[in-house]
C-alpha cells in the first residue's frame, strides 16, 4: 500500500533557472582524489616531521 | 592523467616520473572514476537513466575533474527534463576545462533558444507549485497545475510521476498507469515507477479477483474493449479509437471535404439566404416607401407650382392685355393723343376744320361713348360740334361727287367719314346715311345697303330718307341703273357741287333746316 505523504517526501522542489548560478555556487566538488592527495600531503608532512 | 602534485604526464609507473610522488591510489581512484563513467555511460544507452546518473554520480565523486562525466550527466539531467541540472553540470565542467569541451554547444544549444528556455522555466516553477498544492492538500488543483507542466515539458519525469501519485491516491488506476508508463519510456530503470506501476498491477489483480462472474464478464468485455481499442493521450485529451480504424486519407478525405461543403451550402441555400433576402425586401421596401412619400409630396408641390404658374401666366396675360390696351395700335393713350391731336389743330387755325376733323376721325366713338372719361367725352363733342356739321356736309358733297363720278369706293369711304361726324352731332342727317346705303348698293354690297337703309328707317323713321329707303328695300332685284340713284338733292343744303341730275324719288333730302350756302373747305372724297 503506498502511502502519498511518505511518497510526497521523495518530492523535491526543482531548481529553477534564476537559482542555477546560486546552486553552482554552492555545489560541493570535493571528490575522492582530493581526499586521497589530503592523506597522502598529511602522510608526507607527517614524514618530514619527523 | 596528470600528477596531482606537479601536474606532470603520469606513466604507466605507480609514481610521478617528473616529482616522484606516489600515485597508485590517485590511480585507482581516477580508474574508478573511469570505469563508474563507462558503466553509466552503458546504461545511458538503454535508456536507464536513472542508473546512469547514479554511475556517473559516483564518477565524480572519484573524479571531479572528469569532464566526459559531467557532460553525460548533464545530457542525462537534460534528457529526463532537469535543464537547470543539466546547465549547472555543463557549466561546472566548462569551469575545468574552458576548451574543446561538449559543454559549450550543450550550453549554446539551450541559450540559442529563449522562448524554450523561458517555457521550461515557467514548466519549473509551475511544477513546484503543485508539489506545494500537494503539501497543502490541494490535490486537485495540484492535478490541474500537473497537467499544465507537462503539457509545456512533456519530459519532465518527476511532473509525470508527481501525477501518478495522486492518481494512485484517487485510484484512478489506469491514470496512473499511463503516466509511468510515460516515465518508463523516458527512463526503463526509474524505479519510482516500476515501484508505482507494480503497485498498480497489484491493485487491479485485487479488484479482478474480488468481481463476480458478471464483473469478470463485464471486465473481459472490457478487455475485449480494450483490445478492440487504442488508447493513447494527445496533451490533455485521452482519445479511444478502434484498433482497426484507419485514418481517411488521399481522395476519401477530398470527398468528405467536398460533401461537407455541399452541406454547408445547402444549409446557407435553405436556412440562410431566405432571411438574407427577406431582410434585403424589408429594406428596399422600406425604401420604396420613402421614396414614394418623397414623390408625392414633391408631385405636390409640383401641382402646387404648375397651378401659381398658370395663375401667373393668366395674370401676365391680362396685365399684358391691358398694357396693350393703353398702349397698342387701338390703345387709351393712342386714342388720348388724337384727341390731344384734334385740340392743338383747332387752337392752332381755328378756321381749318379739316385738320380738326382728321384728328377727331382717328378717334373709337364707340369708346368715347362708352368707356372714356367724362372729360374726355366733353371735349370730345366739342371739337365735334366745332367742325362736325361743317365737315359732314362737306363730305356729303364729296361722297355724292365720287357716287357721281361712279367711284363708289372713294364715296363709300367719304359717306361713311360724313357720317361719322353727322352722327355725333345734335341732328344727324340721314340723307347721309340713305347716300351711304345707296353707295354700298352701287358698289355691290347689297347686305350692307340693306342694313344701312334699314338703319335709316329705323333712325330716322319720320324722315324723307326713311321713306326713300323703305322703296329702296321693297324692290327685289335692284339693276345698276340704280347707280343714277347716286345724286343727291338737298333743297336746305349748303353750296354743293354740281351733281348730275337723279330720279326724283332718290336722294331727295326734305326737311333740312340749313338754307345758307356755305362755302367751305371741302374735304378731300378720297383720304
Amino acid at each position: 500500500m503506498i502511502n502519498f505523504d511518505e511518497e510526497l517526501k521523495k518530492f523535491h522542489p526543482s531548481l529553477e533557472v534564476e537559482d542555477a548560478e546560486r546552486a553552482i555556487h554552492q555545489h560541493d566538488l570535493s571528490d575522492m582524489a582530493d581526499v586521497i592527495v589530503g592523506i597522502l600531503k598529511d602522510e608526507r608532512q607527517q614524514s618530514d616531521d619527523e | 592523467m596528470k600528477c596531482y602534485n606537479c601536474g606532470a604526464e603520469l606513466s604507466e609507473k605507480n609514481f610521478c616520473t617528473a616529482c616522484g610522488e606516489d600515485v597508485s591510489n590517485y590511480k585507482k581512484v581516477i580508474y574508478m572514476s573511469h570505469r563508474l563513467y563507462n558503466d553509466g555511460l552503458e546504461k545511458a544507452n538503454v535508456r536507464d537513466l536513472s542508473g546512469a546518473i547514479a554511475s556517473l554520480r559516483e564518477s565524480l565523486k572519484f573524479d571531479k575533474t572528469n569532464v566526459e562525466a559531467r557532460n553525460l550527466l548533464g545530457l542525462v539531467y537534460f534528457e529526463m527534463g532537469d535543464v537547470v541540472g543539466a546547465l549547472m553540470e555543463w557549466v561546472i565542467s566548462k569551469n575545468f576545462r574552458s576548451k574543446k569541451n561538449l559543454a559549450d554547444d550543450y550550453i549554446e544549444a539551450v541559450q540559442s533558444n529563449p522562448a524554450r528556455l523561458d517555457a521550461i522555466n515557467q514548466s519549473i516553477k509551475k511544477y513546484n507549485l503543485a508539489l506545494k498544492y500537494c503539501h497543502q492538500d490541494s490535490k486537485d488543483l495540484a492535478v490541474i497545475q500537473l497537467k499544465k507542466v507537462l503539457s509545456q515539458n512533456p519530459r519532465l519525469i518527476q511532473g509525470h510521476l508527481l501525477l501518478a501519485l495522486l492518481y494512485l491516491d484517487s485510484e484512478q488506476w489506469n491514470k496512473a498507469r499511463r503516466e509511468v508508463d510515460k516515465v518508463l519510456v523516458i527512463d526503463v530503470g526509474n524505479t519510482m515507477a516500476l515501484t508505482y506501476r507494480k503497485y498498480i498491477e497489484d491493485m487491479t489483480n485485487t479488484e479482478d479477483e474480488e468481481g463476480s462472474s458478471g464483473k469478470r464478464r463485464k471486465n473481459d468485455q472490457k478487455v475485449r474493449a480494450a483490445d478492440s481499442a487504442v488508447t493513447y493521450t494527445s496533451g490533455n485529451e485521452v482519445i479511444i479509437q478502434p484498433a482497426d480504424m484507419r485514418e481517411p486519407r488521399g481522395a476519401s478525405s477530398i470527398l468528405n471535404i467536398l460533401i461537407g461543403l455541399i452541406i454547408g451550402v445547402a444549409v446557407s441555400y435553405f436556412l440562410i439566404l431566405p432571411a438574407r433576402v427577406q431582410m434585403a425586401r424589408n429594406g428596399m421596401n422600406e425604401e420604396l416607401k420613402t421614396i414614394g412619400d418623397n414623390s408625392d409630396a414633391k408631385s405636390a408641390r409640383i401641382t402646387e407650382l404648375e397651378q401659381n404658374v398658370e395663375a401667373l401666366e393668366q395674370e401676365k396675360t391680362r396685365l399684358q392685355t391691358a398694357i396693350d390696351d393703353y398702349t397698342g395700335e387701338n390703345g387709351e393713350s393712342l386714342k388720348v393723343d388724337s384727341l390731344l391731336q384734334a385740340s392743338k389743330n383747332y387752337l392752332d387755325n381755328p378756321d381749318d376744320a379739316g385738320a380738326l376733323a382728321d384728328a377727331l376721325y382717328n378717334i373709337d366713338k364707340d369708346y368715347v361713348d362708352s368707356l372714356a372719361s367724362d372729360a374726355y367725352r366733353q371735349l370730345y363733342y366739342k371739337l365735334m360740334k366745332l367742325a362736325g356739321e361743317k365737315v359732314a356736309s362737306s363730305l356729303y358733297e364729296s361722297g355724292s361727287t365720287s357716287i357721281n363720278q361712279s367711284d363708289y369706293t372713294t364715296a363709300i369711304t367719304t359717306l361713311e367719314k360724313a357720317w361719322y361726324f353727322s352722327s355725333a352731332l345734335e341732328e344727324p342727317d340721314p340723307e347721309i346715311l340713305y347716300l351711304l346705303a345707296n353707295a354700298y348698293k352701287q358698289a355691290g354690297e347689297t347686305d350692307r345697303a340693306k342694313q344701312t337703309y334699314q338703319n335709316v328707317i329705323s333712325t330716322f323713321p319720320q324722315s324723307e330718307a326713311a321713306k326713300k329707303a323703305t322703296e329702296r328695300l321693297a324692290e327685289n332685284g335692284d339693276s345698276a341703273d340704280e347707280g343714277a340713284d347716286t345724286s343727291s338733292e338737298r333743297q336746305s343744303a349748303p353750296a354743293q357741287q354740281q351733281t348730275q341730275e337723279q330720279p326724283a324719288d332718290d336722294n331727295v333730302r326734305e326737311g333740312n333746316d340749313t338754307d345758307s350756302a356755305e362755302t367751305t373747305d371741302v374735304m378731300p372724297a378720297a383720304e
